[in-house]
């Protein structure tokens, strides 16, 4: 911390009109998407500007007292952040021009093991590990509470763009990820995640969406492409909290997740070329998306992947059940809809299928056989077969090596919208949420 | 719900860490939240995404720890106080590795973190081996 340099808050004398604009913006301001709304009678953020009085992000956290904004001006920030305090945003003046860059040889751009923190409009690239990451820890049951990021874009890192874990009463929104080998946005073990996904694009990463058992999680209005798979919330015996369950996937564009040119996790290989992939979940909602052009399935129900279990030792998976898909375009899949389980019995255990525009299924028939209110023990014959029509993944693809995107919208008003932190997921009205054009 | 920010589950205190072998009373962290592993020659440590089990460990001079990541993810081992024992470093330790470490032979607190998914604080992936005599 260097003592003499200026810590500036909008409650000094020379800001005071900048505390009027402020006001005057908030009502418009990306920040007001989050339940997080400005209240007008609460006292002014303290702002810390980077690198005009620290020099670098992290250094301007260290000094930084909760409730504070710190605003990064347009460069290349060859740092790691890490964020130890309560109700911070992290903001950049300009996504495109505000970089975190870890140039292959740090592990995460920022690091949160505080509540209610926001990191807005700025990008991160090029770390061993995750461009965002916000998380508690399981074992000495510490569970991280409020995470926003937003206007975020996350590329090339080497493991996911933006991951919570271990985190609740999250959102990510307007966010961008490509060049992950797992997944641009990650929401998992949660047992109650209370997260909202919106308005987010992700392409060529091995997953758009992963999700481990993580239960509550809403996903809407955002575009999944040209990844290996588009949406995948999955069950897994490796982490605590299995089944995924209780999640939400309405008004999603999810089409040509067949990329060979996308990075590869080897445990999700075999999801390649699908759009939506229920796998081991429970209870998940899949409702007025359009999804197409995948060489395997629009949208499948299943309980893979498997997972070691460690209480035997033995590989396993978890049952589906209770999963609705309804209400979906589907065109120009191989599968418009499909439904396997290796490792259970071929019924429907209460998964459905229900008034989807969709021209081929497997079984063959499927809005029959497993209709909603269907008796769950069904028996739907042998579903082997379609485990020799997969279509496997192309080689993998070095992360370090997917181009780098273009310009992403940046943020409104982001020099002057009041700091907003993070107190929760914003309300969505899913009924209102119609199925996108193709 | 909540860790109320990095310093609930772990403040550090004052005491200075150590530049070689343990150190005492690092961290304040209650008795209570420690495994007493005290008296076995080898303890397991279970490295998962993303959290030592257990985290806090209560040992006997000289036990040797045998840490597996049974994860999906990367991880490390990095002490705290540095020098106090020498770091499992990532590209050692993938999924499915072992690494072990021993612990020193006089009284004291050993802590260490997950540089990836922790801090030196303690807060996120993280843990103690407290060394106890007798």
């Amino acid at each position: 911390m260097r003592g003499t340099q200026l810590r500036t808050t909008l409650l000094a004398p020379a800001l005071v009109a900048g505390l009027v604009a402020c006001g005057d913006d908030s009502s418009d301001s990306a920040s007001s998407d989050s339940k997080s709304a400005d209240d007008s009678s609460a006292p002014a953020a303290e702002v810390i500007a980077v690198p005009a009085d620290q020099p670098t992000i992290q250094e301007a956290v260290d000094v930084a007292e909760p409730g504070a904004l710190i605003l990064v001006s347009p460069g290349t920030y060859n740092e790691e952040v890490t964020v130890e305090t309560d109700d911070l945003t992290i903001r950049g003046l300009d996504r495109n021009d505000v970089i975190i860059d870890g140039e292959f040889a740090r592990e995460n751009g920022i690091k949160v093991f505080s509540n209610g923190v926001a990191v807005e409009n700025l990008s991160v690239r090029n770390h061993t590990g995750n461009g965002v990451f916000f998380t508690g820890d399981y074992g000495k049951g510490v569970t991280l509470s409020g995470y926003r990021a937003s206007y975020v874009t996350a590329y090339n890192n080497g493991l996911y763009g933006i991951y919570a874990f271990s985190a609740e009463d999250g959102q990510i929104d307007h966010s961008y990820g490509s060049g992950h080998p797992d997944s641009a946005f990650y929401v998992g073990q949660c047992q109650d995640c209370n997260a909202l996904l919106t308005d987010n694009v992700a392409e060529n990463n091995m997953l758009g969406y992963s999700g481990t058992n993580s239960t509550g999680v809403t996903i809407v209005n955002s575009v999944w492409r040209n990844n290996r798979a588009g949406i995948v919330p999955n069950s897994l015996y490796t982490e605590a909290f299995g089944p995924n369950s209780g999640s939400t996937i309405v008004g999603n564009l999810v089409e040509d997740n067949n990329s060979s040119t996308a990075p590869e996790s080897a445990s999700f290989a075999v999801a390649f070329g699908n759009g939506i992939v229920i796998g081991g979940g429970s209870k998940i909602i899949v409702e007025r998306n359009t999804v197409s052009k995948h060489k395997n399935a629009g949208i499948v129900v299943t309980d893979l992947p498997t997972s070691k279990d460690p209480a035997d030792d033995k590989e396993k998976s978890f049952k589906p059940e209770g999963n609705q898909v309804r209400e979906n375009v589907l065109s120009q899949n191989t599968f418009d809809l499909a439904y396997l389980t290796v490792n259970y019995a071929s019924q429907p255990f209460g998964n459905c299928f229900e008034k989807n525009s969709f021209t081929s299924s497997f079984p063959e028939g499927i809005e029959k056989s497993m209709s909603c209110g269907a008796p769950v023990d069904t028996d739907l014959g042998d579903l082997s077969g379609i485990l020799a029509r997969i279509t496997a993944g192309p080689p993998a693809v070095d992360y370090k090596t997917v181009a780098a995107p273009g310009p992403q919208e940046n943020m409104p008003k982001a020099a002057t919208a009041k700091a907003a932190g993070a107190k929760g997921p914003a309300s969505v009205d899913l009924a209102s949420i119609t199925a996108p054009k193709g | 719900m909540g860790c109320g920010g990095g310093s609930k589950e772990a403040s550090p205190s004052t005491a200075s860490p150590g530049k070689s072998g343990p150190t005492t009373t690092l961290f304040n962290i209650p008795d209570d939240k420690f495994v007493d592993l005290t008296g076995e020659a080898t303890v397991e440590v279970n490295v998962v995404d993303n959290t030592f089990e257990p985290s806090f460990l209560q040992v006997s001079p000289g036990t040797r720890l045998i840490l597996t990541n049974n994860g999906r993810n990367e991880h490390n081992v990095t002490p705290v106080a540095a020098d106090s024992f020498e770091k499992v470093p990532t590209d050692d330790f993938a999924p499915g590795k072992k690494a072990s470490i021993t612990a020193p032979s006089s009284p004291g607190d050993l802590a260490f973190y997950c540089s990836i998914h922790g801090t030196k604080k303690l807060n996120g992936q993280s843990g103690v081996v407290r060394v106890v005599a007798g």
